[in-house]
């Protein structure tokens, strides 16, 4: 019995280093699909001005990589809309917002006004994307510290 | 994908009725004779839907809202307007299988030019039917012809000039003795039906019909090139052109009579340079997907003029 006490301690420890790694691989994975999904904005738009190929042949015909980042498992969708619908979405409620708009329209309007489209949410959503890069090591640095942190007392508490 | 098949037939390709909304379909269903095919369906904003089946038009009961006919737009475009800007401001959309849907509504205009089309008003789909038996008579009169000169095929709209072009080119790339032949599909239509492994056919879809006439003769080396709807200047001088490569044309143009169709300064400038060595005005059969030609030699067209 008197070994419970350090395995609970070694427990709390690994507890607090485990959710500090997990928290910071959310921020990368976070920041990583809002690059992830300047990216696609941008290949569709590239496709719309050279090529003007609808939106299903520009999703297929998208890098696989993007798509990962996106956190996409397939890119046999229709829309853009029904990509988002079926992504689980871990950038900011402002992006997640405009990606959505973006989605509704995209296909809506003729050529010319269909580009400015592209460009008016890439403008937006770019500096978000921005922020959380240039937030990025901060934040891990926060996330994987202040478990570690946590578990630290908890343990000096029950010592 | 909904097939509207009646007594075996198939009245609309499924790609279409897959698009329409099903209560058009359930009235088509119901209203097209037995032993008819439907040629062309016409749906309005706010107005009877119409069917023209045997030469007849047929009202339907069928209205669409602004809001079906807006979101029918968008379907036809896959979902992308964009990609079809072009198209839909010349007028037109081409679907699969060679279905041509016309379209008209509040046109966006600038510098002259449609640059986009809103509050779609009408939209006129011409259903392909294939015919794989027409067109002996133009196959023997471009042999006649020694292959040298062209014909040209004329008619007012509607009454079957694509659907014998695109007979006709399958004859002379196909059987014993094939052509190469150059089927210049601009509005994506001549291409139906034309896929078969056995033909000698190249075909350049969406291409300018004079830049495609000219590639087709200075690069392809055609034995025969096939276009549809002829008629302005610049494609006159670029056929003149093709001419003088000793490439002869199968062409269609819109036109009554001779001499309306003459009287046009591109048609002129064509029977001048004797591209065509005969003009066909072409007659649909009353009750019969067959037509009547009046056939007329360079020489006898020069002497009514």
């Amino acid at each position: 019995m008197h070994y419970f006490k350090p395995i609970g301690i070694v427990l709390i420890l690994a507890c607090g280093v485990m959710a500090g790694v997990a928290f910071a691989a959310f921020e990368r994975r976070r920041c990583r699909q809002a690059e992830g999904f300047v990216a696609l904005l941008r290949h569709i738009r590239l496709q719309i001005d050279c090529f003007s190929l609808p939106v299903g042949r520009i999703l297929a015909s998208c890098d696989g990589k993007i798509l990962a980042d996106c956190g996409v498992e397939t890119a046999e969708l229709p829309d853009l809309s029904a990509l988002l619908a079926g992504t689980r979405l871990y950038v900011p409620e402002e992006m997640c917002r405009l990606l959505h708009d973006f989605g509704a329209q995209l296909g809506t309007s003729y050529r010319l006004e269909q580009l400015r489209c592209c460009d008016y949410f890439l403008e937006r959503i770019i500096p978000i994307c921005d922020r959380l890069r240039a937030d990025l090591p901060k934040r891990e640095r926060m996330v994987l510290i202040l478990p570690m942190a946590i578990a630290a007392i908890l343990v000096l508490m029950l010592l | 994908m909904q097939n509207i098949v009646v007594n075996g037939r198939q009245l609309l390709p499924s790609v279409l009725a897959a698009l329409l909304p099903s209560r058009l379909c359930r009235e088509v269903e119901e209203t097209v004779p037995s032993g008819d095919a439907v040629e062309e369906l016409r749906l309005r904003r706010g107005r009877c839907a119409s069917l023209t089946v045997a030469g007849r038009n047929l009202r339907l009961s069928t209205v669409l809202s602004g809001v079906e006919m807006d979101d029918l737009l968008l379907r036809l475009c896959e979902g992308s307007l964009y990609a079809h800007s072009e198209t839909v401001c010349q007028g037109f959309l081409t679907l699969k299988g060679g279905i041509r849907v016309g379209i008209c509504g509040r046109a966006g205009v600038s510098g002259g030019h449609v640059t986009g089309v809103s509050e779609v008003s009408s939209f006129s789909i011409r259903i392909p039917h294939p015919a794989p038996l027409l067109g002996e008579e133009i196959v023997h009169l471009l042999h006649r012809l020694s292959l040298t000169r062209g014909v040209l095929v004329y008619a007012p709209p509607a009454v079957g000039k694509t659907t014998l072009l695109r007979t006709v080119a399958a004859r002379m790339a196909g059987g014993d003795r094939p052509l190469r032949v150059a089927v210049v599909d601009t509005r994506g239509e001549l291409g139906y039906s034309l896929s078969s492994p056995a033909l000698l056919l190249d075909l350049l879809s969406g291409y300018p019909r004079g830049l495609g006439i000219s590639i087709a003769a200075r690069t392809l080396s055609a034995q025969l090139i096939v276009c549809d709807e002829i008629g302005d200047m610049k494609e006159a001088k670029e056929i003149v052109e093709a001419h003088n490569c000793g490439v002869p044309l199968l062409a269609s143009a819109h036109a009554a009579d001779i001499r309306e169709l003459l009287a046009r300064p591109g048609m002129r400038l064509l029977h001048e340079s004797r591209c065509f060595g005969a003009y066909v005005r072409l007659f649909r059969r009353p009750d019969a997907f067959d037509f009547d030609y009046d056939i007329l030699d360079w020489e006898a067209a020069d002497a009514l003029l």
